[in-house]
């Protein structure tokens, strides 16, 4: 419970999210607000780790549903 | 979260007659009943198939896919299900008639395919090339470093759960002083 509280609102610096937006621990249910990467997967084109094309990056609060958790205290 | 985020572009892009492959239990019911309500919310029709975790052979249930002739294939199989099926996708042709995509399609499972298998439009929790964020780079030459392999999210979730486990000790700390 304590570790739990302790990630309440906790924001990630871009050094730790390392994503566009910052990453944070929604209060409630606790859930990581990370950026959702959609795209598409290809074949090889030269660099065998590029297998996807990222088209749009959705923040991850637009991307999440509501906390059913109970509004924090 | 990762099916909000797809959804839209697949009813979009090719249509809202979808057919799902889902893998039989809690996790795959989930998935697809996410899919089903902003689906049906939208109007769309749908079709499916579930299959049991280590299903090798998917060819009944993709010859129920082609019946239903589905503008997208969602496949919700994970880990090596998935390649499996994907490979069977490919070699059925489906893929020349119906677009794929879901939530998931890693790294991992989508490098263990062959090239023409690497297909459909998905959700990554985490991607190494984003040239937007600087800091991404050193962390994606750390883990080559260290593993000689590219950084992928299931290394961004054990670092990111790591320090976020430390930093809010150290935020809760501080908080009670």
């Amino acid at each position: 419970m304590k570790l739990a509280h302790g990630l309440e609102g906790m924001k990630l610096p871009p050094e730790v999210g390392l994503m566009q937006n910052t990453a944070y621990f929604r209060k409630g249910d606790h859930q990581l607000m990370s950026d959702v990467f959609v795209g598409q997967a290809h074949g090889d084109k030269g660099n065998p780790d590029d297998l996807f094309e990222v088209s749009n990056i959705v923040p991850g609060e637009q991307a999440a549903d509501p906390s059913k958790a109970p509004a924090a205290r | 979260m990762d099916c909000n985020a797809i959804a839209e572009v697949l009813m979009s892009k090719f249509g809202k007659k979808w057919f799902f492959l889902t893998p039989d239990y809690a996790y795959g019911h989930s998935v697809q009943g996410q899919f089903v309500k902003r689906l049906e919310a939208a109007g769309g029709t749908w079709n499916g198939a579930l299959a049991p975790v280590g299903t090798t052979d998917f060819s009944a249930h993709l010859i129920k896919a082609k019946s239903y002739a589905p503008q997208v294939l969602i496949n919700v199989m994970g880990a090596g299900d998935q390649v499996n099926s994907v490979k069977q996708i490919v070699q059925f042709g489906l893929d020349k008639q119906m677009a794929m995509g879901g939530t998931l399609f890693e790294l991992e499972s989508v490098q263990a395919v062959q090239n023409e298998a690497r297909i459909g439009w998905w959700t990554y929790e985490w991607y190494w090339n984003q040239p937007k964020v600087p800091q991404v780079a050193k962390f994606v030459a750390d883990i080559r470093k260290q593993t000689n392999q590219i950084a992928t999210a299931r290394h961004w979730f054990g670092y990111v759960s790591l320090h976020s486990i430390g930093r809010s000790q150290t935020r809760r700390r501080a908080s009670m002083r």
